[in-house]
């Protein structure tokens, strides 16, 4: 996985500073597999209850966070969409209309 | 005085020719916007002296009004005229509705099937334009007798004023929702719609999700 973002790296499709939180997301996830004991005492000093209520907390967290975001993209997406489809169909019209006044 | 006719169309390849027909004796300046449509709507207008704007991605009867409505104003209209494509509405109320904006009674005219004047307008049809009258008079606080209706026309000083975002269906409402917000004059004039075995076979509209939609944006505005 760490392989591949560095290959995506190098074929400009990631920023370096992505790759980076990649290797570290990954590692704390390689952390709490060999330590399972570090999230059960990150969860008692929050006072969630055991450590994978903690983890699927997080989870949620991040999933409505990241959809919020594309959602967000999204809108801004179609916006532009709308945007450049209007002036196309306007500016094309305009053409017409000079070439008509020239012909006249 | 310039007044302009927007006539956004997608897929009204049975119905376009009838429409712009009607014009045909009218000294109004016809806008066609055909919504990408996927049959010969566009062609069909073309043959006609019409403006015609094409739109190369299907984005909704609200997206293809602004277009409309947006260079009908580069062109220098006075009155901008809101008409369906699916010969629903009748050339004869466009006079109707732009009289009072002449005469300075009102800067936005919208035309109501439900001041009076007999429409043949079917059953299931009047069951759903009720239902939408609820919704925008409880929910959205638009006390309009007929909120769905295409048929509209505001002089070009006011546009700026009735700036919708919508692309879809929605933009009836978002108007309505304008015209109250900027207290804008007003007039509802009664008008006849025309609705034939062809009108009925379309979706119909409004659709629930573009209520929820409007409901949201009601309430986040508060």
């Amino acid at each position: 996985m760490v392989i591949k973002a560095i290959y995506r790296l190098y074929k400009k499709e990631m920023t370096a500073l992505f790759l980076i939180l990649w290797i570290c997301f990954w590692l704390v996830i390689a952390l709490f597999d060999i330590y399972p004991a570090i999230i059960d005492w990150l969860a008692f000093k929050i006072g969630v209850g055991r450590g994978v209520d903690l983890l699927i907390y997080f989870s949620l967290i991040f999933i409505f966070y990241f959809g919020f975001r594309l959602w967000l993209k999204i809108k801004k997406i179609e916006k532009d969409i709308t945007q450049i489809v209007q002036k196309t169909a306007i500016n094309n019209m305009e053409k017409i209309d000079r070439r008509n006044e020239e012909d006249v | 005085m310039k007044i302009f006719v927007v006539i956004p169309a997608y897929n009204e390849e049975a119905k376009i020719a009838e429409v712009l027909s009607s014009f045909e004796k009218t000294e109004y300046k016809i806008v066609v916007v055909d919504d990408c449509s996927a049959d010969k709507t566009a062609e069909i207008a073309s043959q006609f002296e019409i403006n015609l704007l094409r739109h190369h991605v299907n984005l909704g009867q609200g997206a293809a009004l602004r277009t409309g409505t947006d260079y009908a104003i580069s062109k220098g209209a006075d009155i901008i005229v809101h008409f369906d494509a699916d010969n629903q509405h009748r050339v004869e109320d466009v006079e109707t509705i732009i009289k009072p904006i002449i005469s300075g009674e009102a800067d936005v005219v919208l035309g109501s099937r439900f001041l009076g004047l007999k429409s043949n307008l079917p059953f299931r049809k009047r069951i759903i334009l009720f239902l939408a009258k609820i919704f925008s008079h409880s929910l959205l606080k638009l006390e309009f007798s007929d909120p769905q209706n295409g048929l509209r026309a505001f002089r070009c000083e006011v546009r700026a004023r009735i700036n919708w975002q919508s692309n879809d269906f929605a933009h009836c409402s978002e108007i309505l929702g304008l015209i109250i917000k900027n207290r804008l004059h007003y007039l509802e004039v009664p008008i006849r719609v025309n609705y034939e075995t062809y009108s009925m076979s379309k979706p119909v509209r409004p659709k629930l999700r573009m209520g929820w939609r409007l409901l949201l944006k009601q309430i986040l505005e508060i």
